[in-house]
């Protein structure tokens, strides 16, 4: 037992939303105000718990028994962050999606799965043990599929059917990870993970759990090379929806990632580098995408992939800064506060820009940046909105984003200095440091570009249309929670000292910081230089690249924006698809067959090898027009009520057949039999030396019973026979064994 | 002694043969009176393993070698009561859908005596007697798959007969060796092999045990016998198919517990080569099953190809031979009979509805039949093994199993294919869900018809798919009872 807020936080959400759902089945409005009413406690219990948390430090809520063991709650000041962040985010969704879904086919379904999401990713958060990280997590995958995939547009079941293959994939890579972890150290509680990994001498089963545990973490947050369902599901989602999913789903595997990097692996030079090298790849392949991405959401869903790049090379920082032996871990603290602020940016900033697109969506229901273009050219409340989210991801200074993503740049700088007498190390970091500038350089491009487009621009076609929403395009509602998202930004921005630090101290305990963290002078030029840089980057790219390269005149000589991007690469359409869907089934349905069918060639083999011993010893058997001439002859002489039956016989029989099999010439033949034999013909027959074919009997008696189709019949009664005595055989010489063991033993 | 235990298994028997004497024509009186005997034998099945001492009850001895025996331990309650209480889903479920298969009668008779049969297979105390009713489950399943009197289903029928009297037949010679260097015919924990009758034959008993569980595999469609498996249960009735994939597997499945952890005893086999050939062909077979299923298009077939991958988890878990693998076993065997039940019934609600068999028709098919196909979704994601469903549980000791004993390679293969496997049945049955629930912007709701099965099949459904996802839930006190056996055989 424990802190009883911690289940109601989980399960609230969960059990609302069954309530949900039968409401709605009533009355549409009343579910809508319910599902508000919902997050709004979620979220008011969830800010209920800080003061708690300040000052116990951490609580924690067992439930026994549950599985084979419990399911364990702890809430730290990290997770109280993310509980918190995570239940506003759904608040102001769920406040947007009354307007967002009100043409919307299918919504009860949307609210159930919605709010069971929350529940699920709420206990991610929450979750004291990895275990029930991992139960949760999946739930999580399952339940938002159904957001992902609400729509049904070809696009959107696409997109969930790879989410949901690689979150099943993911899934139970991870499981397999968790297998080992456990195998390895008897725990899974968070809390004794790093103790139980540091006492483990042989490391080389760690890195297998954690490079295991990583597949299914990495592909929730949009990790290379497992980010692929996230350009393709987040814009095709409902915008309320990708909000959550970009703005916190993603987080969960962060989540588990952190875990990974602080717990299992806490300060591991190896596993430092490995990650920083696929955050770098992240960072920089996203961003890089975002660039010549020409559909609104789209271009925010390779910048969410790109800021997970950020922020991994945080964790990943933290670990090589805390890995180095001779400084004692001093700069530990830039690794740490940067990852956990730029995940909370992140997630603040998603909110505001998802929800923007969303208007955008609601109003058009157009995504591509020509159909969209100049949409904000006359609204000045949207401009505003969208405006703030661009200036906090970008990092522009005064804006949350500046903070971060200061933090984590200082983190690389710290360790080229540390490094400036080894070479090559240093090379390798400055490079890092330059892909890190670039990135900054490329969000901004990327960011200016659609920011101009929608807002800045007038449409080259039809701008009237445009302007035709002016002043009704959402309702108060949306507003409000969509300016509440906007100000948040600049104002952590602004009041960084009283809040950004503060936050970012509450919360790394988590990620085990060590020492105390340095006063970081975010105003003065050693700071601002780097974020200068980049924006003087970014504004290079777009002017050269942008401009240039990525808009051309179509045939009005009106200047468009194009998709340069080319089709072919694409590793989800070209390498992951035809070889899951294709390739692999292919050769393992080919050789799981061919193995598998040598049994059935044995049976059958076996089978025919038993007829063909029976047919050795069969008796001759008379030629078929012999056999119906002599019938033929006798069928006079018999007496008048004898032919009566024989006539009702012959409708029964009509469409028999008689096989009969020359030994001469071996040749069978199949006849009709045009009349029916009788008991006398074959005792005459018998004694002329022919076998007389059999048709009485029980089996054809029981198939006349069962069936209509004469034909049917007598192939079933042959079925029915040569099984019977091929079964029974095998019987037989089981009883034979039986018997003939009995007779050893007893004599 | 104790002479109820021959109750169980005689009543079903009794009941069933006088369906056809008693003339019970009306559909109303058959049906009350199948559902009483069911009913009723589930609750003495139920008070028997509550009460019931392990004291053997030899109820007919022909000779010094063969007599009729029967005990309750852990194993028979496992299995009796879950066989039992499956029969009253799959009852219930048949009244409605044997209107559309007709020959009710016939149908009952066979379907309450297999009951017997099983319960016999649960009870029995030595191999002759398990022997017994083993092969007399079989001769009383025939007509179940064949029910049909299709083409298909007699050739069907064909196969499983063949290789179930084959499987039989191997394990009985398989006895008779045995029964020389054991101290007992009867079933023994922890096995009564004595090492000093075998002195040098020891790679003739070896042969002797793999035979033995190849043999009883059959029944659990374990390579090389499984063939008749994904021919045999998906002709059959639905709730017939879903027993046979469900219980009459898990009987093969007894078999070789008895087999190698009551007459062998796991400390013989443990790290032999036999060991390593079986745990070879259980992952085979796990891989092989999933892999066809994944393949296949009939809707039923893809099931019954599932349950050939998914009874293997069963016998890997036994084949690891540590406790933790034996737990797995257990609760994988119950989590697989009423997934498995899960499936075919509602796969059987579909077809008797609808008329669709194969998958590629079942577009939409989740909004005009919603309380099938959710019961559908849920028992898929307890069969892929997510948390917190039963599936996962037992996976989770099945992989913790084998990860702890001591197994050479197969230690980290073996959980690797489980989930490889995992992953396939993913493939092949979510993606039915997705079709199902999400047909697509251009699906016409407008023309849509409710087509919802009626009462007597939706709430066993539904029954069976509480316990699915709060076996998973609530897996502790079938974690304790089966430890509980694995400490006394192990």
């Amino acid at each position: 037992m424990g802190n009883i807020i911690l289940p109601i936080l989980v399960f609230w959400p969960i059990c609302a939303s069954i309530i949900s759902y039968l409401i709605g089945r009533k009355n549409k409005k009343m579910r809508d105000y319910w599902a508000n009413f919902v997050t709004i406690v979620e979220f008011a219990l969830a800010v209920s718990m800080i003061p708690t948390v300040i000052a116990q430090g951490s609580v924690y809520f067992t439930l026994a028994p549950f599985g084979h063991e419990r399911l364990y709650f702890q809430m730290d000041g990290f997770r109280c962050i993310y509980g918190v962040i995570t239940t506003f985010m759904w608040m102001c969704t769920t406040i947007f999606s009354r307007e967002y879904f009100a043409h919307y086919r299918n919504r009860n379904r949307y609210y159930l799965f919605m709010l069971m999401t929350e529940g699920a990713t709420v206990a991610v958060f929450l979750s004291g043990d990895v275990l029930t990280l991992f139960t949760f997590f999946e739930v999580m995958a399952f339940t938002s599929y159904v957001m992902v995939i609400h729509d049904e547009k070809p696009g959107a079941q696409r997109a969930s059917e790879t989410y949901t293959y690689l979150n099943v994939f993911g899934g139970l890579v991870t499981l397999m990870g968790i297998f080992l972890l456990y195998n390895t150290i008897g725990t899974l509680e968070i809390d004794k993970i790093k103790d139980a990994c540091a006492a483990v001498p042989d490391r080389k089963m760690l890195y297998w759990a954690a490079a295991t545990m990583i597949v299914g973490f990495g592909g929730k947050s949009g990790m290379f090379p497992l980010h692929v369902w996230l350009p393709k599901a987040h814009p095709v989602a409902p915008a309320p929806a990708s909000a959550l999913l970009s703005g916190v789903l993603t987080k969960t595997g962060v989540y588990g990632i952190i875990i990974i990097s602080c717990h299992m692996l806490f300060g591991d030079w190896v596993w430092g580098c490995v990650l920083l090298g696929i955050a770098v790849i992240t960072m920089f392949g996203g961003a890089f995408l975002a660039l010549f991405s020409v559909d609104l959401k789209r271009t925010l869903a390779c910048s969410s992939m790109s800021q997970i790049g950020f922020i991994l090379t945080a964790i990943s920082m933290q670990c090589i800064l805390m890995a180095d032996p001779e400084l004692t871990g001093e700069f530990h603290f830039y690794g740490v506060q940067g990852a956990i602020l730029h995940m909370m940016n992140h997630s603040l900033i998603k909110l505001c820009l998802f929800m923007s697109a969303g208007v955008v969506y609601m109003n058009l229901h157009k995504l591509n940046l020509n159909d969209v273009r100049g949409f904000g050219y006359n609204k000045p409340l949207l401009k505003f909105i969208f405006g703030m989210g661009v200036l906090a991801i970008i990092g522009m200074p005064l804006w949350s984003g500046y903070i971060s993503k200061t933090l984590i740049h200082e983190s690389i700088v710290e360790r080229i200095f540390m490094y400036h007498d080894i070479e090559f190390a240093a090379r390798v970091f400055q490079v890092v440091e330059s892909i890190f500038t670039l990135t900054g350089g490329l969000t901004t491009a990327y960011m200016t570009k659609i920011y101009i487009a929608v807002f800045w621009e007038k449409n080259a076609y039809n701008q009237e249309k445009m302007d035709a929403s002016n002043g009704k395009y959402m309702n108060k509602a949306s507003a409000f929670v969509l300016t509440i998202s906007a100000l948040v930004l600049p104002f952590f921005g602004l009041t960084f000292y009283k809040t950004m630090i503060p936050i970012s101290e509450f919360g790394s305990g988590f990620m085990y910081l060590n020492g105390h963290p340095h006063v970081v002078p975010f105003l003065e030029w050693a700071c601002l230089r780097g974020a200068a840089a980049s924006l003087a980057i970014g504004a290079i790219i777009y002017i050269l690249i942008v401009r240039v390269l990525l808009m051309a005149k179509d045939e009005n000589g009106k200047t468009m924006y194009i998709n340069a991007w080319p089709k072919f690469i694409d590793i989800e359409d070209y390498i992951y698809r035809p070889l899951v869907v294709q390739v692999l089934p292919f050769i393992g349905a080919f050789v799981t067959r061919t193995i598998g069918n040598i049994t059935e060639v044995i049976g059958k083999v076996g089978y025919k090898a038993y007829w063909a011993f029976a047919n050795f010893y069969q008796p001759r058997k008379p030629n078929a027009h012999k056999f119906i001439e002599k019938s033929k002859e006798l069928y006079p002489k018999l007496k008048p009520d004898a032919r009566l039956a024989i006539e009702k016989m012959k409708v029964a029989y009509q469409n028999s057949n008689i096989e009969t099999w020359d030994k001469q010439d071996d040749k069978r033949t199949i006849e009709p039999l045009t009349r029916v034999p009788v008991l006398d013909d074959f005792e005459d027959m018998k004694k002329e030396g022919y076998v007389v074919p059999h048709l009485g009997g029980w089996f054809n008696r029981f198939a006349n019973n069962y069936g209509d189709n004469p034909e049917e019949e007598n192939k079933l009664s042959s079925m029915l026979r040569q099984t019977m005595s091929y079964g029974l055989i095998i019987f037989v010489v089981g009883l034979a064994v039986v018997a003939a063991y009995i007779i050893t033993q007893t004599l | 002694m104790n002479i109820a235990l021959i109750i169980p298994i005689l009543l079903p028997i009794v009941a069933g043969v006088l369906i056809q004497p008693l003339k019970l024509h009306d559909r109303k009186t058959r049906e009350t009176y199948v559902a009483t005997v069911v009913l009723i034998n589930f609750a003495i099945v139920v008070f028997l393993a509550l009460t019931a001492g392990s004291e053997p009850t030899t109820i007919l001895r022909l000779n010094r070698l063969i007599d009729i025996t029967f005990k309750i331990d852990g194993m028979s309650k496992l299995f009796t009561v879950l066989a039992s209480f499956l029969w009253i889903t799959a009852t219930f479920y048949s009244f409605e859908y044997i209107k559309h298969e007709g020959m009710d009668e016939r149908f009952y008779t066979f379907f309450v005596v297999t009951i017997g049969a099983l319960i016999g297979i649960g009870y029995a105390a030595n191999l002759q007697t398990l022997y017994l009713f083993y092969e007399m489950m079989t001769l009383v399943t025939f007509p179940l798959v064949m029910h049909s009197q299709t083409e298909q289903s007699v050739a069907a029928g064909k196969k499983y007969l063949t290789y179930s009297f084959l499987g039989a037949n191997i394990a009985l010679a398989g006895f008779f060796f045995l029964y020389q260097y054991c101290d007992s015919t009867h079933f023994v924990e922890g096995g009564s092999l004595n090492l000093e009758k075998i002195g040098t034959n020891i790679t003739l008993v070896q042969t002797v045990v793999l035979l033995t569980v190849m043999g009883f595999g059959c029944k659990a469609g374990m390579f090389p016998l499984h063939a008749w498996l994904p021919s045999g249960h998906p002709v059959a009735p639905a709730p017939a198919s879903a027993v046979l994939s469900g219980v009459i597997t898990k009987a093969g499945v007894l078999a070789i517990v008895r087999v190698m952890y009551y007459m062998v005893g796991v400390d013989f086999l443990r790290g032999t080569w036999v060991q390593y050939v079986l745990l070879a062909l259980t992952l085979y077979t796990v891989f092989m099953g999933s892999m066809l299923a994944f393949k296949e298009k009939l809707f039923k077939k893809r099931l019954a190809y599932s349950s050939v991958s998914q009874v293997s988890y069963v016998l890997f878990g036994l084949m690891t031979m540590h406790p933790l693998g034996f737990v797995g076993a257990c609760l994988h065997m119950i989590a697989h009979a009423i997934v498995k039940n899960i499936l075919f019934l509602s796969a059987g609600s579909v077809i008797y509805k609808t008329h669709k068999t194969y998958v590629t028709q079942l577009k939409g098919i989740g909004k005009e039949m919603p309380i099938t196909m959710w019961c559908f979704t849920i028992a898929s994601i307890a069969l892929v093994g997510i948390p917190p469903t039963s599936g996962f549980e037992s996976k989770w000791f099945l992989a913790i199993g084998a990860l702890q004993s001591d197994i050479g390679i197969f230690k980290y293969l073996g959980p690797a294919t489980l989930l490889v496997s995992a992953f396939l049945t993913a493939g092949y049955l979510l993606s039915i869900m997705s079709k199902a629930f999400f047909p697509g912007e251009d699906y016409p709701y407008d023309t849509m018809v409710k087509t919802e099965a009626n009462a007597y099949m939706t709430i066993p459904m539904i029954i069976l798919t509480v316990l699915a996802v709060g076996f998973g839930m609530f897996a502790t006190p079938l974690v304790d009872f089966f430890s509980q056996i694995a400490g006394l055989i192990m």
